[in-house]
């Protein structure tokens, strides 16, 4: 379930959410515990929001900020709360997208459509499997959000007054880039190790 | 204005910036299409020599190579070499991987793109601005600011030129009122400045003129009254003075001694009544003035040298200016003027005490200052000294100080108190210039 918390997208997204009532079912968490770790996928959420796309084709590189929550009940009590960075390139030759970590102890994979980059990097967002229960449901959320690399406006900074006061009077007002939120859940530990 | 111009051409070249790194992009790109289409001929053909990497030196492959074969692809094309000069192919074979590289010439690739990346970058913090509304709103803005400082300007300029005037205007209608003590406080040297400093000293005659013609007045009554007294007084001490005479001629041979006696004191009385008498009929009597050149310094050594041998225990000090200018006035009255306040110094002074003379120039006028070591006037003494009084002491009638001013007044000068220099009273005479004319 996709809770888009941007005000100016939330008309639209309400009407989407009438017109096609499975949409939001099909961004849901699909979490599967590995090892000691439990990742979060999900195949269908597309990361990648439009503006990020035209950054990355103008050989910027994007960031997204994830934070992992997991709770004993939805909205309940905080068992465990985890902050991730992942970064986007774009091969402008190749056309074909590069994911790395900003966290250490991570490789990073190139030469990967968009998707296969959404998802690797979705399945590196890991939650330790020792602070689960291992009795009882939890639920997870992931926010995650891209952070704001656009002009502050002092890009080209002017000496002159009328220089200044174009500087400032030509700003457009900037809409804060949404937070996105994803809440998967109720989960069972000993469903999630057969899901694999 | 330049500025908005530079912003404004620099506003078209954002736009051609656009345009240009779009084909730039276009361009690379079908360029590093052709390098990939030529690279795998090259190798179909077999004319191209290849790199093996085996799996079992897996430990020692290079990044792109080890990254190639985790991806699980079976080849892919990669920029390589310094600054992506370089183009390579890499093949899954078995358990290896075959890489073929093809160099791409004089071009950089990643200089390219890097070259790129900054291009659309400047496009982009262009595009998160409405440099339109920016210029509109600047020269607005600017325009607005101009007219509003003028617009203070102005009101400051009319101000500063309206204000003193009002005070003008006020302050002549204070005079006319009879404020003649109304003054204004300006400061400049412009025609405003010189009008308002025109007007205080104005003013300031104006009110020294006043003092002057009020005084004047009061002397004048004062001399009428000391006419009628002085001439009723005269009329009644003659037939005392006769009958008291007949009165003592009359009396027998052994009365006598006891009537001589009394008539001396009662003629002494009568005599002293007829000086006051005199006094009085010489400060009502108006003597005509004869205005002529006079040498104040002069006439200040002389008056000192003529009293010095009434009073030889009193020090006499002159300080007198040279190249003093001539005053004019009666030389007789201001012989008397100079002589009276010499004289009430001495008395001041007493024996031991000193006596200092000044002459200087100040204001267009010629000055004299008589200081003595006196111990100086009461507050209620300055306040009427110029006022004429009977007094009985042994010398003098209390109307020596108000004869000198009425002089100096007449003579077209003035007589005042001064703070003195040597801790008793001080007197300066003014005088005008002596002039031809």
């Amino acid at each position: 379930m996709t809770i888009r918390l941007g005000f100016g997208r939330l008309l639209p997204m309400l009407l989407a959410a009438m017109m096609f009532p499975l949409f939001a079912g099909a961004q849901s968490l699909k979490p599967y515990a590995e090892g000691d770790q439990l990742h979060l996928g999900s195949p269908n959420l597309r990361l990648l929001s439009l503006e990020a796309k035209q950054q990355l084709r103008n050989g910027a590189t994007v960031t997204y900020a994830f934070r992992v929550t997991v709770s004993g009940a939805r909205n309940g009590e905080v068992r465990g709360s985890f902050t991730y960075h992942c970064v986007f390139s774009f091969d402008l030759w190749e056309e074909r997208y590069k994911v790395s970590r900003r966290e250490p102890g991570y490789r990073s994979a190139s030469h990967l459509s968009q998707s296969a980059a959404e998802s690797l990097c979705l399945e590196s967002l890991l939650v330790p499997i020792s602070i689960l229960p291992a009795d009882r449901g939890f639920w997870i959320s992931l926010a995650y959000q891209m952070e704001d690399k656009r002009s502050d406006g002092n890009g080209d900074t002017s000496s002159s007054i009328p220089g200044i006061l174009v500087d400032i009077f030509s700003r457009r007002t900037k809409d804060s880039l949404p937070i996105d939120l994803v809440e998967g859940g109720p989960f069972r530990l000993t469903d999630l190790r057969k899901a694999r | 204005m330049t500025s908005l111009l530079e912003r404004s051409l620099s506003f078209a070249t954002t736009e051609q910036l656009d345009h240009l790194s779009t084909s730039l992009q276009d361009t690379g790109r079908r360029y590093y299409q052709q390098a990939r289409e030529l690279l795998r001929q090259e190798v179909s053909s077999g004319s191209l020599e290849h790199q093996s990497f085996s799996k079992k030196d897996s430990a020692k492959w290079p990044g792109d190579v080890a990254d190639f074969w985790e991806s699980g692809e079976q080849e892919r094309f990669a920029i390589g070499g310094e600054g992506g000069s370089r183009l390579d192919y890499f093949v899954r074979k078995g358990d290896g991987i075959w890489v073929y590289s093809h160099g791409l010439g004089d071009v950089r690739m990643d200089a390219l793109s890097s070259e790129y990346r900054d291009a659309r970058k400047l496009v982009q913090q262009a595009q998160e601005r409405d440099l339109r509304r920016g210029f509109t709103t600047t020269l607005v803005v600017l325009v607005a600011a101009v007219w509003l400082v003028s617009l203070l300007w102005l009101i400051y300029l009319a101000n500063r030129v309206s204000r003193p005037i009002q005070q003008l205007t006020s302050g002549l209608s204070e005079l006319a009122a009879g404020r003649l003590e109304t003054r204004i406080d300006a400061e400049g040297v412009d025609e405003i400045g010189r009008a308002v400093a025109a007007f205080n000293r104005s003013a300031a005659e104006l009110e020294r003129s006043r003092g002057r013609l009020v005084y004047l007045t009061q002397i004048a009554s004062w001399q009428a009254l000391a006419r009628k007294m002085a001439h009723e007084l005269k009329n009644s001490l003659t037939p005392i003075r006769l009958t008291v005479e007949e009165i003592l001629a009359r009396q027998p041979e052994g009365e006598r001694q006891f009537m001589e006696q009394a008539a001396r004191i009662v003629v002494s009385e009568v005599e002293s009544l007829e000086r006051r008498v005199r006094a009085f009929s010489e400060f009502s009597s108006e003597p005509v003035l004869h205005p002529g050149k006079i040498d104040l310094n002069s006439a200040v050594e002389e008056r000192v040298s003529f009293l010095k041998s009434g009073h030889f225990d009193i020090a006499y000090t002159m300080d007198l200016a040279t190249s003093l200018p001539a005053a004019r006035a009666d030389k007789d009255r201001v012989k008397g003027i100079l002589t009276n306040l010499l004289e009430n110094g001495a008395q001041a002074a007493g024996p031991g005490g000193e006596i200092l003379a000044r002459t200087y120039v100040k204001d267009s006028r010629v000055c004299v200052e008589i200081h003595d070591s006196g111990p100086g006037l009461s507050a209620e003494a300055r306040g009427t000294l110029f006022e004429p009084t009977i007094t009985f002491k042994q010398h003098g009638m209390g109307l020596g100080l108000s004869i000198a001013r009425k002089d100096a007044l007449l003579c077209g000068g003035d007589l005042s108190l001064m703070d003195g220099l040597l801790g008793g009273a001080a007197f300066v005479l003014t005088l005008p210039f002596y002039s031809e004319n």
